[in-house]
């Protein structure tokens, strides 16, 4: 024992005791130290195990979303997607025609003859003659000169006078059949 | 001019450079020349042959397999030492989850333990020495173990602990009394 060390251990007696003792306690197994660096060797030359990596919480959700991803999820996410859209489309489209006379009536001032003739113009099979004259009235008078307009009977918005009416049965009254007036009454 | 453990630590690190054949060489040299002062470190540690044998072999795969880390601005010794102690620690860590140890309950389980172990032959009196070694915080222990057993010296102590000499020294009187006092209670 170096004399620093003994000197540190005077005011201990088991310490300097168990020091100045021969050496005793721990052993090691027969051979130990002649076959450690072998067995050291076989092991550096294990291949090494893959760590054992926990995903974080981000990796964890793309790995959730990858999940998905695969074919037989992706199909399904896919037919969800399309008839979602579809559905979005269909929806808006019904709610855009319902609401369309609406609009064409508080814009109807904003729009130009020749845009109310073209549309007119189009969709006149889908009217029948007194929702086509309702809507259009005096407001539109430039109506009356359209080609279809011209052919729909002339009909005043003032009350018609009685002569009027009696000339113009006068003038129908030969190309109705019987049956057709025994229908009326 | 280089002292002798030098040129064999350039010896040693040059062939584990080199890589293949020569690393090898470089390790068996490495062994050689330190696998028994690392063994009894970490057998003062971690006391038990088998639980020293596991660790000194991680430590020593550790070293083989990092030694291209390894960049020379300690000696080759304390670097060693580092992985050693980190690997005991980590060790003991782990064992101390596995099993409560207390400290002040008569004669502690590790007296039991060493009496049942085939490589320990030692007597009452070492055996109360280790359990009292075994109440130690592990720095303390560490401390304890390289002055009292190893005799090193405070100053190659600091170097290889980065600690100053006068806490080493403060650490090592503390150290010593714990243990009288360890052994006093029990006589």
């Amino acid at each position: 024992m170096k004399d620093e060390l003994r000197d540190e251990l005077e005011n201990s007696p088991f310490l300097k005791k168990m020091k100045e003792q021969p050496s005793g306690g721990f052993q090691v197994p027969k051979n130990y130290f002649q076959h450690l660096p072998n067995e050291v060797l076989r092991k550096v030359k294990e291949p090494v195990p893959a760590p054992v990596v926990h995903p974080s919480l981000w990796e964890q959700i793309g790995q959730f979303v990858q999940g998905f991803l695969q074919p037989r999820y992706a199909l399904a996410l896919a037919s969800v997607v399309v008839l979602a859209v579809a559905a979005v489309v269909f929806f808006k489209d019904k709610n855009a025609t319902t609401t369309l006379p609406a609009m064409a009536e508080i814009r109807l001032e904003d729009i130009s003859d020749e845009e109310l003739f073209a549309y007119v113009s189009d969709n006149i099979n889908d009217y029948d003659h007194e929702q086509v004259l309702e809507a259009t009235g005096d407001k539109v008078p430039a109506l009356k000169a359209t080609p279809k307009a011209q052919g729909l009977p002339k009909i005043k918005t003032q009350k018609p006078e009685t002569k009027e009416i009696e000339a113009y049965l006068d003038e129908t009254i030969d190309e109705i059949d019987v049956e057709d007036l025994e229908a009326f009454f | 001019m280089m002292q002798n453990s030098e040129i064999v630590d350039e010896r040693i690190l040059s062939l584990l450079r080199e890589g293949g054949s020569h690393a090898e060489s470089g390790f068996r040299l490495l062994m050689e020349q330190y696998q028994e002062r690392l063994y009894w470190q970490i057998r003062r540690m971690v006391l038990d042959h088998e639980d020293a044998n596991d660790v000194l072999q991680n430590c020593l795969v550790k070293v083989f397999r990092s030694s291209h880390t390894f960049e020379g601005k300690s000696k080759l010794y304390t670097w060693l030492y580092r992985i050693a102690t980190n690997e005991a620690i980590t060790f003991l860590n782990k064992k101390k989850q596995r099993q409560a140890t207390p400290l002040d309950a008569g004669e502690s389980p590790l007296a039991n333990r060493l009496r049942a172990d085939d490589h320990f032959d030692g007597d009452e009196a070492q055996r109360k020495l280790m359990s009292a070694i075994e109440t130690l915080p592990d720095k303390q222990r560490q401390v304890f173990n390289l002055r009292y057993f190893d005799e090193m010296s405070y100053a190659e102590m600091s170097e290889l602990l980065g600690t100053s000499e006068g806490a080493l020294k403060a650490s090592f009187h503390h150290a010593v009394k714990k243990i009288e006092g360890f052994v006093g209670r029990y006589d």
